[in-house]
């Protein structure tokens, strides 16, 4: 219960930094296309979506080893050919989907809070995404995959 | 130092990665202290396995997506950015479902959503950097095909 109140109350607050920093973690990648092809003149802030999770995150990484090596799981264990092969998948359609929709998935659910239809649709298909995977595709894809 | 960017360092990427895993009590997954799939289906499938009697793959009841949804209605509130819009008739109202249904089938697939793969890339995984490479592909051939 305590994890629930407290990812809810991290949910709040990064919701709310969200909408008002206009946040989404897709456009470092659109930014980098854009300075590829258009030569569009960029800077470090362009991409701090990216910079700032990863070094917060490795931050985190560093503070969790100092105070125990056995609260967090840490280490990476053994990647399979099947792992491989979701994360091409999976991370070229996500790409993909989250161009087309302009955003990626936090910025839909953002976008659903500031009261946003077709934001509010994009959400309402992720949810019945996720349960028609756990009961028709997760098996199948164990399965072939591992 | 940019503020937005101690934002995104501190809400995005320290704060959760630690709280998470030490109120957890417990192993989580790699950097799990913000993942848009992960929680979302740790959320949809604790529902199911309620409803069902069996057992839907889930760490805990998480309910971030639920915050982010609230945490922006209130900013949006608060700034003046509420949008009130009824979709009109003939709108493509199948599009945008069926663009979520996919993306969290492939978010799935990946087993992260953006954010995380950043978050990955931070505690060193390997596998995060073939995500963000074909994350990176997805998002440039969709672009080609909008310029």
């Amino acid at each position: 219960m305590l994890l629930a109140l407290a990812s809810l109350m991290i949910g709040v607050v990064i919701g709310y930094l969200g909408q008002k920093y206009y946040l989404c973690f897709i456009s470092p990648i659109i930014t980098l296309y854009m300075r590829i092809k258009y030569k569009v003149r960029t800077t470090l802030a362009d991409y701090d979506a990216f910079l700032g999770v990863m070094t917060g995150a490795a931050m985190a990484f560093l503070i969790l080893l100092a105070i125990s090596g056995e609260t967090v799981a840490l280490s990476a264990g053994a990647i399979s050919v099947g792992d491989v092969a979701r994360s091409i998948v999976g991370g070229f359609a996500l790409g993909y989907i989250s161009v087309k929709v302009n955003g990626c998935p936090f910025r839909k659910h953002v976008e659903a809070g500031e009261g946003e239809i077709e934001s509010m649709l994009f959400i309402v298909g992720y949810y019945c995404g996720i349960m028609y995977y756990s009961l028709v595709l997760s098996e199948i894809v164990s399965y072939l995959l591992g | 130092m940019e503020k937005r960017f101690i934002v995104l360092f501190v809400a995005f990427g320290l704060a959760p990665n630690v709280i998470m895993p030490l109120l957890s009590g417990e192993a989580l997954p790699r950097a799990y202290g913000i993942c848009m799939i992960g929680h979302a289906r740790d959320l949809a499938n604790f529902i199911l396995s309620e409803l069902s009697g069996h057992y839907f793959s889930h760490y805990h009841l998480l309910l971030t997506t639920v915050g982010v949804i609230i945490g922006a209605s209130i900013a949006a509130r608060r700034s003046g950015g509420l949008r009130k819009r009824e979709l009109k008739l003939g709108e493509r109202k199948a599009r945008p479902f069926i663009y979520g249904f996919g993306a969290a089938i492939s978010a799935l697939l990946l087993g992260a959503c953006p954010i995380r793969v950043y978050a990955q890339l931070g505690w060193l995984s390997p596998l995060a950097l073939i995500g963000l490479l074909f994350l990176t592909l997805g998002a440039f051939t969709a672009l080609e095909g909008k310029m």
